[in-house]
């Protein structure tokens, strides 16, 4: 399944990239975003964010569940 | 009942069915307090009052500086080095003078929020800080109020309406405060100087919604935009963590909770008094506030290591020398001597209390 994944403020910057298109496997089991993203670029440990499916606050894709959509969000400090 | 000057004032509010007297009358009886009078604080209180809430409270501890100019739009250069938040007020009362303002020099910290809540139906987190924005969120939750919600950064904006009717709040984006080396703010990483007036004129937009009980508020909802592509996204927060509200409401707010991010507890803190009596004890003093930033403290310094560069100068630090390190406030400094102690055996590190802030308040009285 090709995803469409947006990444926002510091997690953009520091990765170098705002939007990108990445293939998940959920055809046999669930995947754990955090955990997925975090393997893929370890920096994002040290880094506080949420995840968001379809624009919903949420961690885990599910099996067989077909989405168009990731996003994470990183808050925001200035004022 | 409006007056005369009311009625003419708020003439094209009265025209809208949405509004109408009925609605002006609940933005004359309507009390906001707006936390942070800053890049999001301007906008969110010129139009407040323009709007003609009837009673603001201005809360923040800072002092203008030339570099707030190219956003923060209520403030001028005769502003510079004046509270914010009395400088807020003057300015606004030249705007509406029928509105009621009372500005709080100190800031809201865990010792006031109580009694500054208390006076105020609406809260306004303009803040630039984490620290008092999980101190407003809990404090809302804590005494049931709702809280408007903005942050920025760079090109980026976030806004929700937290707490309302028991929705839910910032913690059930994020439960806990970021760490130290997660944060930065407007000095460090720049912003540009439209975006808290966009972010901020919609935050200011959320509150008269709210008043007036019209339209949809973004109560869990998060709202994004950013400025470079014009893209808005909603996204949809539910109510979770609900041991913390628990927790909050059965045994308060926690000052430790709220105390600046600190990884190591042997920091030695010094007062500026304490300072200026022996200044040459000190044989390494490492200003860690961004190069542009004012005023210019060369003559104090022996070293200027920004803080976003911090990391790899570090070798230019001596960990031997008895070492006083300051910035702006004290935060970005104690994040500098956090990165120090985990990176060596720094052990005569010193943070300077209340930073240049308080440095440039209190020299000429010293």
């Amino acid at each position: 399944m090709i995803v469409d994944v947006h990444y926002f403020g510091m997690i953009s910057d520091r990765l170098g990239r705002s939007t990108e298109q990445h293939t998940f496997d959920n055809s046999s089991k669930e995947i754990n975003l955090r955990s997925y993203f975090e393997h893929r670029f370890p920096e994002l440990k040290e880094m506080s964010f949420k995840i968001a499916i379809n624009q919903e606050l949420r961690d885990v894709l599910y099996s067989k569940e077909s989405i168009h959509e990731i996003a994470l969000l990183p808050p925001f400090a200035g004022g | 009942m409006l007056s005369q000057i009311e009625q003419d004032t708020y003439s094209r509010h009265l025209l809208l069915d949405e509004i109408g007297v009925e609605g002006q009358i609940k933005l004359k009886h309507a009390r906001v307090l707006v936390i942070g009078a800053g890049g999001l604080g301007c906008p969110v209180l010129q139009y407040l009052c323009a709007a003609g809430v009837g009673t603001i409270g201005i809360s923040d501890h800072d002092v203008v500086e030339t570099s707030n100019l190219h956003r923060q739009i209520l403030f001028g250069t005769s502003s510079i080095g004046k509270s914010k938040a009395l400088e807020a007020k003057k300015r606004l009362l030249e705007m509406n003078p029928s509105v009621e303002i009372n500005s709080y020099t100190d800031g809201t910290t865990i010792h006031s929020i109580e009694t500054q809540l208390s006076k105020y139906d609406w809260i306004v987190d303009c803040t630039d800080n984490y620290q008092t924005r999980y101190l407003i969120n809990d404090a809302c939750v804590l005494y049931n109020k709702t809280l408007i919600y903005a942050a920025i950064y760079k090109f980026e904006g976030q806004v929700s309406v937290f707490n309302h009717n028991q929705g839910p709040t910032y913690r059930c984006i994020y439960p806990e405060r970021p760490s130290a080396s997660a944060t930065t703010n407007c000095s460090e990483s720049g912003v540009l100087g439209v975006l808290p007036g966009m972010i901020g004129t919609l935050q200011a937009n959320e509150v008269l919604k709210l008043i007036l009980e019209i339209g949809s508020p973004l109560s869990g909802k998060l709202l994004l935009f950013n400025a470079l592509n014009n893209k808005s996204n909603v996204f949809t927060i539910s109510k979770t963590n609900p041991e913390i509200y628990e927790h909050i409401k059965i045994n308060g707010l926690n000052a430790e909770a709220y105390k600046i991010h600190c990884k190591t507890m042997n920091t030695k803190r010094i007062t500026l008094v304490d300072f200026l009596k022996n200044p040459s004890s000190f044989e390494q003093i490492i200003d860690v506030r961004e190069y542009h930033e004012t005023p210019d403290m060369s003559d104090l310094s022996t070293l200027h290591i920004p803080l976003s560069d911090f990391e790899s100068q570090i070798h230019k630090i001596n960990p031997t020398k008895k070492t006083l390190v300051f910035c702006q406030k004290g935060i970005r400094s104690q994040m500098a001597i956090d990165v120090l102690q985990q990176n060596g055996s720094f052990n005569a590190l010193y943070n300077l209390s209340g930073g240049v802030y308080l440095y440039q308040k209190q020299k000429s009285t010293l």
